[in-house]
């Protein structure tokens, strides 16, 4: 199942400049596959190649993207990242693409093992992201 | 102490990434000390969230990653072969408060282990003295 801009929109909290992601396919309810895009205003000066910044907002985003499509609701607030290794930073978004796979969730804590694939499908940046949703 | 001209010539970063506004102390491959001034009039505040601005932990990450690498400035270098380091891993990060418009994000990093041209730098993120945040970061130099 595929959500483009317009429907992720919907979804996140996140608005411009900061919603990265332009589609997102659902493999399942706990993995999603996603295209990152980002707003003209980061892409003004990218004097050191591709700002980590950015790649982790986006990584955090796809894995919080797929929670709420699992039931979770509220604002999602990003609360830990273990092992994010970076094999490769500098790449073009239109060549990448990010997975984002449940690991577990107790309550309103969900931890997601998240991944960047090249185009030969290789992992260039890996993670674990913690997120915690809070009700408003 | 390095002043916002000192910190522009050493790094690469320009607006909007440039996340460092003084560097207060530098022990050369030991310590360091710098902050960023959060203020309501950046690009990310639109958008995290709308009309309840929080500044992201993603950049929070990326305020760490440009002042724990002064921790590795040489004065007497070459302006032009300053502070070439890149992040390649970030590890035990916990975000445990709330950075908000109008705060003072200091970033306190400690060289943890240096070998050849890698480095990893522990870095604890306060806003007035209390820890916001806190992980380890990885660098490797040209």
């Amino acid at each position: 199942m595929l959500f483009n801009e317009s429907e992720i929109r919907e979804i996140m909290y996140q608005t411009d400049p900061m919603l990265m992601l332009k589609l997102v396919e659902k493999i399942d309810d706990m993995s999603v596959k996603a295209d990152i895009n980002i707003d003209n205003i980061w892409s003004k000066e990218l004097a050191v190649g591709t700002p980590i910044f950015i790649v982790i907002e986006a990584m955090g985003q796809s894995a919080e993207f797929m929670w709420r499509q699992s039931g979770k609701t509220g604002k999602a607030l990003l609360i830990g990242i273990n092992d994010l290794e970076i094999e490769e930073i500098r790449f073009s978004f239109d060549n990448v693409k990010i997975n984002a796979k449940a690991n577990i969730s107790y309550r309103n804590f969900c931890k997601s093992n998240v991944w960047i694939t090249n185009k030969s499908g290789s992992k260039i940046i890996t993670a674990e992201i913690i997120h915690c949703f809070f009700s408003s | 102490m390095l002043d916002l001209e000192s910190i522009v010539s050493a790094l690469p970063h320009r607006y909007p990434f440039l996340m460092v506004d003084r560097i207060l102390v530098i022990e050369t491959n030991k310590h360091i000390i710098g902050y960023k001034n959060i203020s309501n009039n950046e690009p990310w505040v639109q958008g995290h969230f709308p009309n309840q601005p929080l500044f992201p932990g993603a950049l929070i990450i990326e305020t760490m990653a440009q002042i724990g690498g002064f921790a590795f400035y040489q004065e007497s270098k070459n302006k032009k072969e300053q502070l070439r380091g890149y992040l390649i891993k970030v590890d035990k990060m916990k975000f445990i408060g709330q950075v908000l418009p109008g705060d003072r994000l200091v970033i306190e990093g400690d060289v943890i282990a240096s070998v050849n041209n890698m480095a990893q730098v522990k870095c604890v993120a306060k806003v007035d003295e209390t820890i916001v945040a806190s992980g380890v970061l990885s660098y490797a130099f040209q």
